[in-house]
Order: structure tokens, then sequence, then C-alpha cells
């Protein structure tokens, strides 16, 4: 369980994750006090001042706002650093990866798109509170509660309006094609998950299942936990694990799913700055650890993905196909800081069991199989074709 | 015809070899002489000093400490990072001009703007294959006086390979104090191997003005510069000029970089009767316009304007009261696209800040930054045409004025 601990003003609510764009995590972090200046540090960034108030002074035109300033000097430190993945993220984007990374929040269980003239369209999910308060599919949002909406409004901004705590309501006032005044829906707010974990059989007569994870959120653990009893159920007695285009999550949740297919050893060693390298032991009780088994990766697959698949070819518990992987070896924190904002900083790298380090040269696939774009538009994946064919001739 | 093309050609060129340094020098210039000053009115600043920083700030510490305790990785120094929040809030602002120099490079330009002219007096371009090519080598300079000949390529400066390399990163290498030796390795035609030529520079001093009468009662001048003595000059060669009253005028701002403002004014007037030259817009809505001053000397004879992608600020303002007021025809490519003023500031560890304090509007309101001004007839020089010495763009611009389309 992750254990939230406060500490002073500034912060520090940390977990770690790996991604392309998040990354993996864990753990508590306590954040001592120090969110003002040290006295060389005032000294020395006396320069920034200097030309912060001739800015203010000179510039010709309207100046951004001092927190848009700010976060832009914020990001222009980052880029001293060399680290694509040491990020900044703004309030709103933030809550939306929170939510991503949650696997549920608080909605109407409606696709929300903005269509090239910049219309918020509405696509309501079966049996969801949208659908069930009459939302049809290509109604337009004009008004979310007392807020107009307007072309030029990011579509983040939008899907922050509707989303809520469970339980509340959202007032929407619809302009829908034949119907001349503008229709007014209140809906309440209910808990809409955002699934992880894909699976079905895909040959009876050879036991042959199949599960994908498209992101190590929080609730893709349990999602495995389900798919995997389910595919036994249905006589499941080969798998294929699909991490293709998977580009991580949190830590922990590689983690729990590694050690669904493996019954020991380690899932991953990290190096922290000045500290001792740390083991991620496999936990007991996997659903999946003696079932043969193939991973598909490509280079979509990054980050937690790669944790997973490097444990499974590291232990030699299954073969890997496809192409190769992402490439990112290293662990993010992500620290919210005062304003709602947040810091995901670099603050490890990690290696699989062997202790490859796969940070620029990825997983390189037991069996390479290329998946090409024509391959894409004629609707066909040799890569998955391949891993049935393998189960077959070595069974 | 074809020779006087060929030395108009090479002529054009001449600022070429030192963009660079003047638009730094025009810029120091415009944001003295333009309007900035009073653009900026003392105003009482939200942030008063360090220490007192807006509270909004107060997030860039706790980012700053988290990477400091937490990041994985090589600490920038406390220098760097400051540079760093500089230059990230100039992103935040998205302004062209605006721009932060470190003291290293600040001081290497401020040596440019004092030394900039000191060279091998050649005119050079560089070819669409990223070849460096002797234009002209300028008569009694000592890139002359060392044997460059027209179309030489220029392979390497000193051991320097400078293929692919911008003309500005060449020209700056080929430039140098006076007295000191550069090296270049020539590639000529019919000349199998490459070979190695020594050049002592010099202090080269560029004509402000040329012009002639070419064939058919053309009047041709070329301003390469608005500097302090470009009205005098001019005035005196239109007298000239107008003086064996021709049958139509080519002023030549190809590769000019601009200079003063006030000149700019000054220089438009030459041609106009009346009405503005520009619009500069400040802060807080300030506006002025910039009128037509009276007495011009070409106010009457057709004219056409030659511009290209070289030709910058105090020229594109004349090229644009020019096309505004349907006085005259803009021939050659579009221009650079630089319509607005910086104030430099040398903050306390040298490095400089550059401000944009106003921008430049057409006298139809055009904006000039980022956009250029479009000429009414596109002619293009092609990479044959250098080498072949050929001026299309002037020949066109004789073309119109003998037939009037």
């Amino acid at each position: 369980m992750r254990t939230l601990v406060k500490v002073s003003i500034a912060v520090i609510l940390s977990f770690s994750v790996i991604t392309g764009s998040y990354a993996a995590g864990f753990g508590t972090h306590w954040w001592l006090n120090k969110d003002s200046p040290t006295v060389e540090e005032v000294d020395q960034f006396d320069v920034f001042w200097e030309a912060w108030h001739i800015l203010e002074r000179d510039f010709y035109s309207q100046l951004p706002t001092a927190q848009q300033m700010t976060y832009g000097a914020i990001r222009g430190v980052l880029v001293t650093l060399n680290d694509p993945y040491t990020v900044f993220v703004e309030p709103k984007p933030r809550q939306l990866e929170k939510d991503d990374l949650r696997g549920s929040f608080g909605g109407i269980g409606a696709w929300v798109t903005k269509s090239e003239d910049g219309a918020i369209v509405l696509n309501p999910m079966e049996d969801k509170p949208a659908q069930r308060a009459g939302i049809l599919e290509g109604d337009v949002v004009i008004r979310v509660d007392d807020q107009e909406i307007t072309p030029e409004m990011p579509l983040e901004d939008v899907l922050l309006l509707i989303r809520g705590p469970i339980g509340t309501v959202v007032k929407l006032t619809i302009s829908r094609t034949g119907s001349p005044e503008p229709l007014v829906f209140e809906i309440t707010r209910e808990k809409v998950e955002t699934p992880t974990v894909a699976w079905r059989i895909l040959d009876e007569s050879q036991g042959l299942g199949y599960v994908s994870i498209s992101l190590f959120t929080e609730r893709t653990a349990k999602e495995l936990e389900a798919a995997l009893k389910d595919l036994k159920a249905q006589g499941a007695t080969r798998l294929i694990l699909d991490l293709r285009n998977n580009s991580g999550g949190l830590l922990q949740t590689a983690i729990d799913v590694a050690s669904h297919f493996l019954s020991d050893g380690v899932v991953l060693y990290e190096q922290r700055r000045d500290q001792e390298e740390k083991s991620y032991p496999v936990q007991r009780g996997g659903q999946a650890t003696d079932i043969p088994l193939l991973v598909l990766v490509n280079g979509g697959t990054a980050s937690a993905s790669e944790i997973v698949a490097g444990a499974i070819q590291d232990a030699d518990r299954g073969v890997l196909i496809g192409e190769t992987t992402f490439g990112k070896g290293s662990v993010q924190l992500v620290y919210d800081l005062s304003d709602q904002s947040s810091l995901h900083v670099t603050v490890a790298h990690w290696f699989t069991p062997n202790r490859s380090q796969i940070t620029d040269n990825g997983l390189t696939p037991d069996i390479v199989v290329p998946l090409t774009g024509e391959d894409r538009a004629q609707g066909k994946d040799p890569q998955l074709d391949r891993a049935i064919a393998y189960f077959n001739t070595n069974s | 015809m074809d020779s006087t093309a060929k030395v108009i050609q090479g002529l054009c060129k001449i600022l070429v070899m030192m963009v660079l340094s003047i638009i730094v020098v025009s810029l120091a210039f415009l944001s003295g002489f333009g309007a900035g000053f009073s653009l900026a009115p003392a105003r009482p600043a939200s942030v008063a000093a360090a220490g007192e920083e807006p509270s909004e700030f107060a997030v860039f510490w706790e980012a700053w400490h988290l990477i400091e305790n937490e990041f994985y990785g090589d600490l920038p120094t406390m220098q760097e990072v400051t540079y760093g929040a500089i230059r990230g809030v100039l992103v935040s602002i998205g302004d062209d001009g605006t721009s932060f120099i470190d003291p290293e490079r600040a001081a290497v330009m401020r040596e440019d703007v004092t030394g900039s002219f000191e060279g091998i007096g050649a005119i050079v371009n560089m070819l669409p294959n990223g070849r460096l090519i002797i234009i002209e080598p300028l008569q009694g300079r000592p890139a002359a006086q060392a044997g460059l000949q027209q179309g030489d390529l220029v392979l390497k400066v000193d051991d320097t390979p400078i293929q692919n390399m911008t003309l500005t990163e060449a020209v700056s290498l080929i430039r140098g104090p006076a007295g000191t030796t550069v090296r270049l390795t020539i590639l000529r035609k019919g000349v199998k191997e490459p070979f190695e030529v020594a050049i002592v520079r010099e202090r080269i001093e560029i004509e402000v003005i040329e012009s002639r009468m070419l064939d058919d009662d053309i009047a041709y001048v070329r301003l390469t510069e608005f500097n302090a003595k470009a009205t005098q000059e001019l005035e005196e060669s239109l007298r000239e000029l107008m003086a064996q009253e021709p049958k139509g005028l080519i002023f030549d701002l190809r590769s000019n970089p601009g200079g003063f403002l006030q000149t700019s004014v000054e220089v438009a007037s030459q041609f106009l009767d009346e009405g503005l030259v520009l619009i500069e817009k400040g802060r807080d809505d300030f506006e002025r316009d910039y009128s037509v001053e009276s007495g011009g000397l070409a106010t009457k004879v057709p004219l056409v304007v030659l511009v290209n992608a070289g030709s910058a600020s105090a020229s594109e303002i004349v090229a644009g009261a020019i096309q505004d007021s349907g006085r005259g025809v803009l021939i050659g490519g579009r221009t650079f696209g630089k319509g607005s003023v910086q104030l430099p500031h040398t903050l306390s560890d040298g490095s400089e800040l550059r401000v944009t304090i106003a921008r430049w509007f057409t006298p139809k309101g055009r904006e000039i930054q980022g956009i250029g001004i479009l000429p009414d007839i596109e002619v293009e020089i092609t990479q044959e045409d250098l080498e072949a010495g050929q001026d299309p763009q002037l020949e066109r611009a004789v073309e119109y004025l003998l037939t009037g389309k």
C-alpha cells in the first residue's frame, strides 16, 4: 500500500513511475522544508531577477502571468539536466495523469473528443450515466455547469470540468443537430474505470490464451489476476502476453505483474544516487508461474513493460518475440508541488536480473519479427502469428 | 550590360559577408535611436528586489531543491541553473527578438561589433550545395592581391572544413583582426588539386552607396547599410542621377541588413511625396506614426526596388512603405522579416538580455516581424546564375522599367 505523507508547505506525495511519459513507483518520501532559497542561491540567482525586472519594465507586449513565467523558469532549468524524463507537469495535465495511473475517475462515462473546428463532441459509453441521462453520440457540449466552452479551450480543461468527485452532479448544456434550443442534462458522476488488460482464448483446441496489457496502472495487477484466472478456467494451457506499445506506468504494478509469471528470483535491481543497489524480489503467489509463455514486444514497449519482459527473459521463463524494445531504464519519482503542479524526477536507474542496463539498447527479442506498415494496413500481425506458430512447433 | 550586371551583382554581395555583425550593430543603433526610450517609462516593478519574489515563484525553489536532492545524474552549477531559468522564462514569453546571451558569447559579440570590418576583402556567398564561393575579390584588397579569383570555392579556413556551414559561420572564421593571417584551401576550376592561400587580413571599408547609369537610361543606386552617412550620400547620388533624366530608377536594397530607424524614414522620403513610412507599436497600446518628410529627390521617376532575404529591418521599412503607397514595384525575393526593436541590457555578470520593446508595421498596418515583405514580382537567383555572375533580378528590373510590365 502506498502511504502518503505530507510534510510542511512543500510537497510531497510521491510515487515512482516508469513510462515513456510517466514512470514507476512506490514509497513515501519525506521532504524537508527547503522551499526557500539558501543565501548562496539568492546571491547567484540575482541575474535572474535583473532579467525578470527588465522584462517587466520594457517588454513591448503583454507578458505571460508570473505563474507561466515561473513554469518557464522551471522548464529552463530542467533543460540543463539533459534528461528527457525529468519533466515538469502543470496542474491540469497532472490531474489527468493521476486519473490515468489510478485507472479510474469520477465521470459521466462518455468519450470526449475535440473536432477540427474546436467543438467538444460526446460519444456515450454503454450503460453509463451519460447514456442513461439521454446523451446521444454527436452531442456538442456548449457549457459545463456555468462555464462556457470555447473552441480555444484545450480539451484537457474541458475534461477536468466534466470529471469530478463520484456522486456529484455536473450540468451539461448540449447543442444537438435537429434541436433548435440547447438541451440541459444533469448527470451524476460515477466511477469510470479505464481497463488496461484484455484477454481471450485464441485457440480452444490448443488451449492457447492471450492477454494484453496497455498500461501499468493501480488497477492493472488485479485486472490481470482476474484475466489469468478466467483464461485458466476456460482451459488455457499456453499463454501469449502482449506488451507491445505499452509505455509503462507504476513500478509497483510492474513488480506485481512480473510476479504473476515468475515463482522466485528478482524482478529488477535499482541503483539510486549515493545508495546501495536495491533488489525487488518476485512476490509469491503468481497466477501463471508455470504455464508455457511467450511475450510480444516492440519499439513501443517501454519502461515498466521492459522490466516485466526483461525479468521474464532473464529467468528463461518465456521467449520474447517481436522487435527491440524502447530502452528506458530510469525510474522517476513524481512529486506534487505546492500549487498542484508536479515534477517527475529521475531518481534511479534499474537493471534486469542479469544486470543488463536497458537504457539506449532496449531488450532484444529472442525471435525478431518485424511488423511493417504494409502489414498494419492489411490488418496482419506477423508477430502474433509467429507466437502461435512457435507454440505449434515447439509443443 | 553583362559586365555592369556582374559588378552590381558582386557589390550586392559585399554585405553578405557582414550580415551578422551589421545586424548586431543595427540592433544596437535602432534600440538607441528608435522610439525605444520613450516606450520604456519607469514603471513600478511588481517585484521590487531579490528577497521579495512573487509568491508564484515559490514552486521554482521546490522544484530545484527536489532536483538537487533526488536527481540521478550530474547536477548543473547554480550559474547554469540561473541561465537555464532565464532562457525558460524567455521561452514562456515566446518572442523571437527577446534573447539572452551568456557573458562569454556577449564578449565575443561585442568584439565583433568593433572588429567586424576586418577581413580579406572578398565578396562571398554560400551556394545551395553548401560550398562557399568567391563572388568577387575586391580590387586592391588582400584576397585579390593573394590571387583569389571569381568562382573559387573555399574548402577550408585554416584547418576547419566549412562545407555545410551557414554563411555567417563561415564568414566569421574568415574574418579576424587586421594584421593576422588566414589560410584558405581553395578549389579552382581547371586546377586538379585544392591548394592553400595565405592572406593577411586588413580593415575593409565598405561604400554605403553605389550608383551608376545603366544602359537604356536606367539609373541604378544601391544602399548597403542605413548608417549615419547614408542619407547624405544617397541624396548626392540621386541629384547626380536625376540630372540625367533617367527613364527609370532601380533602388537596390538587397542584402542590406538595416541600420538607423531615422535613416529609413529619410531614405523612404527620397521616393515618396506624402503619407506614412511606418507605424511603431509598443506596450500599453503605444502607437507612433512616422510620416514622410518633404523634399524627396526622386518622387516621380518610375521606380523598382530590389529586395531579397538579406533585406532586413530598415530595408523592409523602406520597401514596405514604397509598396504600400503604390509608388514603386518590388522585385526579387521575400525579405528577411525583422520588424522589431530590441533594447540590449548588460546584466551584472556580463551577460546580455535583449528585450523587444516595439514592433514595426507598414503604413497599411502589415506586420513585418517574422513575415517579411513579399515582392510584387518574385525572381530567383540560382546557383548557376551566381557561378556565371548573372543577376536575373536586376535584369528583370530593367525589363520592367523599359516595358512597364
